[in-house]
């Protein structure tokens, strides 16, 4: 596989993102499924004029989207995402198709955030988010311990080269 | 007082809360009331208005329940804050980056002594902004002390409305540039500037939409006349059409250079130490002081209009300006003659300088550049071709054609000690000239085909109010994408 520049950033994030992100992507699925259900059982006996083939083709488009969601696209990001937290730098590289290397200089943060929704805290996983005056970059999927420590180790470091913006 | 102890905000912030709500609930209630209201008797609602109290509860539980789990506390330099029910946030608020702290009270909340307390830091977006709802007035007062009293106390970070420019602060550059030069822009300039600002196609628009308003309410007997006059024996409905377009765009042309000349005349700006002054205006006259460290980012503009003349226009974007006035202040010159931009700049802005040569895009970059315009413009005519009349759409390729080729020519980057410079054509040409020290952030982006043939994006962030502001270059060879790397890494 070719980079876009020779030294890749060395980390790499949380395997266990596979799982929420495929139980995630299923559970989208699941909810979308709903509309051409929905319009299966009910709409075309109300109206009988509508055909039911828009229906299946809904269910169609749903499935295939949903295996793209929950199955392939989680295996590519997580093979392309990349990070390295450097004393004066951070380092991402994330990208399906078009893949995309940030350098984000240590003084630029201004703030580190850690969020997570239901099924991540479930899987112990938590996305730290970076913010710098302009621009926001995120490194999703790390462990909870992992995204606390960098939390930390950010915040520190961003402290200590601080200047003026 | 333990500054580490973690704290909530005062009570009173549930029933903020809770009644905010509760408000912001009765408008659709009542617009559905209202939808059904001929169905129903007043009455029926009026005894059923108790129902009110379920949704009441119900508030007041969750802004509880909110009230309880936001917490925060400060310490070492730091504002923590911890919040959520079901999506839990936590934010760490760095002192030194905190750009104003402004407390607020309402009338309720001055009956309490208690304040609402808002946290900027730079950058406008709303994510970067934190909101203490209500905290006890002393409780405010000692946050806002906490997170102003900067080790370094860079108290120029808020505003630079002064009045006069004494440079007092003691920054790196003090000395270094103590520099005064003026720049007093001529009158035959700004006419220029408005005669190919380009403005009049919108105020065109806003002209002939009123005029096809008013156009019936036209005396026939002017119309005629107008008709009779201006056209000769065999008038057809299309002379007519034609003339008044042209009429109307002439007029639309005239009022927006007389407003440019209003608006801009007497431009002035001056640079003294580490600040610049501008000043402009005939009627009502304006003047703004920045101060150079809050310059992000130098755009060298040259318009549609303005680029076969030789001109071109610099605006700046900045940090932090003030939301009113963020239309006029990133303006550093309405109007300069290219050949006169390199002196400019090196009296007024000699820290930053055009550069001697750039490296342009590569040649096998032109085929992506001429398939993204040629392209998208296939798309949008494809389905024309289906209207009466659709082949004429056909024509657009040639621009877009034109378009593709002249952005391939424009893109250009180069590095220098300090400099990163951008150049690169939307519609417009530009030229955009940064410092190491004011990009956020770096991004260097590629596709399959482009890591095939060894191209990829470069994009830059800047700080700029409203919000942040991103310029790029596409299909940059991949050697001076590393290039460029490098240089923002290494510094």
């Amino acid at each position: 596989m070719k980079t876009l520049l020779d030294n890749e950033p060395s980390e790499r994030i949380d395997p266990r993102a596979l799982k929420a992100w495929f139980i995630g992507g299923i559970l989208k699925g699941l909810v979308l499924l709903l509309i051409p259900v929905v319009y299966l059982i009910l709409i075309t006996d109300i109206f009988r004029s509508l055909p039911d083939i828009w229906g299946w083709i809904g269910i169609g488009v749903i499935a295939v989207y949903t295996i793209w969601d929950a199955i392939i696209a989680p295996q590519l990001r997580i093979r392309f995402w990349r990070y390295q937290i450097r004393e004066d730098e951070i380092d991402i590289q994330h990208g399906i198709f078009i893949i995309r290397r940030t350098l984000i200089p240590m003084i630029r943060v201004q703030h580190v955030d850690t969020e997570y929704g239901p099924l991540m805290r479930y899987f112990g996983l938590a996305t730290l988010r970076i913010s710098t005056a302009a621009t926001d970059h995120r490194i999703p999927a790390l462990s909870k311990e992992k995204s606390s420590q960098l939390m930390g180790e950010i915040a520190a470091l961003a402290r200590v080269s601080d200047e003026d913006v | 007082m333990k500054m580490s102890e973690i704290k909530r905000q005062h009570p009173l912030m549930i029933i903020m809360e809770a009644v905010r709500s509760f408000v912001y609930m009765l408008p659709p209630v009542f617009l559905f009331l209202l939808s059904i209201s001929e169905d129903i008797e007043l009455s029926a609602v009026l005894s059923y208005i108790w129902i009110l109290v379920i949704p009441a509860v119900a508030f007041f539980a969750l802004s509880t329940l909110r009230w309880y789990l936001y917490t925060y506390r400060y310490e070492e330099g730091y504002l923590h804050i911890k919040r959520g029910l079901v999506f839990k946030k936590e934010r760490s608020l760095k002192k030194e980056r905190v750009q104003t702290v402004n407390i607020r009270t309402g009338l309720l909340q001055r009956l309490l002594d208690v304040a609402t307390v808002r946290i900027e830091t730079a950058g406008g977006r709303m994510e970067s902004e934190v909101i203490l709802k209500a905290v006890k007035m002393e409780e405010a007062q000692r946050i806002r002390s906490y997170l102003e009293s900067g080790p370094k106390s860079k108290s120029h970070a808020t505003d630079e409305e002064t009045t006069e420019g004494i440079s007092g602060t003691g920054s790196e550059h003090d000395t270094e540039y103590g520099i005064t030069a003026s720049y007093v822009l001529p009158m035959r300039e700004i006419f220029l500037a408005g005669a190919t600002s380009g403005r009049f196609m919108l105020l065109f628009s806003f002209i002939a939409a009123a005029f096809s308003q008013f156009y019936p309410y036209i005396p026939e007997e002017i119309t005629d006349l107008l008709i009779e006059k201006l056209i000769p024996e065999s008038s057809t409905d299309i002379l007519l059409i034609v003339i008044i377009v042209l009429s109307l765009l002439l007029l639309s042309w005239l009022v927006s250079v007389l407003a440019y000349v209003v608006k801009y005349a007497n431009f002035t700006i001056r640079r003294q130490h580490e600040y610049l002054k501008i000043s402009w205006g005939l009627i009502e006259q304006k003047e703004f002081t920045l101060k150079i460290n809050r310059i992000q980012a130098l755009s060298i503009q040259e318009g549609l209009f303005r680029q076969p003349f030789g001109l071109c226009a610099i605006n700046s974007e900045v940090a932090g300006g003030g939301l009113q006035d963020q239309e006029y202040v990133t303006i550093i010159c309405p109007l300069l003659h290219k050949r006169e931009l390199a002196t400019f700049l090196e009296r007024i802005l000699p820290e930053y300088k055009i550069p001697a040569s750039m490296t342009s895009v590569p040649r096998r970059a032109r085929k992506r550049y001429l398939f993204r315009t040629v392209g998208i413009a296939i798309i949008i005519i494809l389905p024309l071709q289906l209207l009466p009349y659709g082949w004429m759409t056909l024509l657009l390729l040639l621009p877009a054609f034109m378009l593709g080729l002249s952005r391939y020519r424009t893109g250009a980057t180069s590095t220098d000690d300090k400099q990163l410079t951008f150049r690169f054509r939307n519609i417009n040409r530009y030229i955009v000239l940064m410092m190491n020290n004011h990009i956020q952030s770096l991004e260097s982006g590629s596709n399959p085909f482009q890591r095939r043939s060894d191209l990829s994006n470069i994009s830059t962030s800047v700080l700029s109010s409203p919000s942040g502001k991103t310029f790029h270059v596409d299909n940059v060879d991949d050697r001076e994408a590393k290039k460029i790397w490098k240089w923002f890494s290494g510094n």
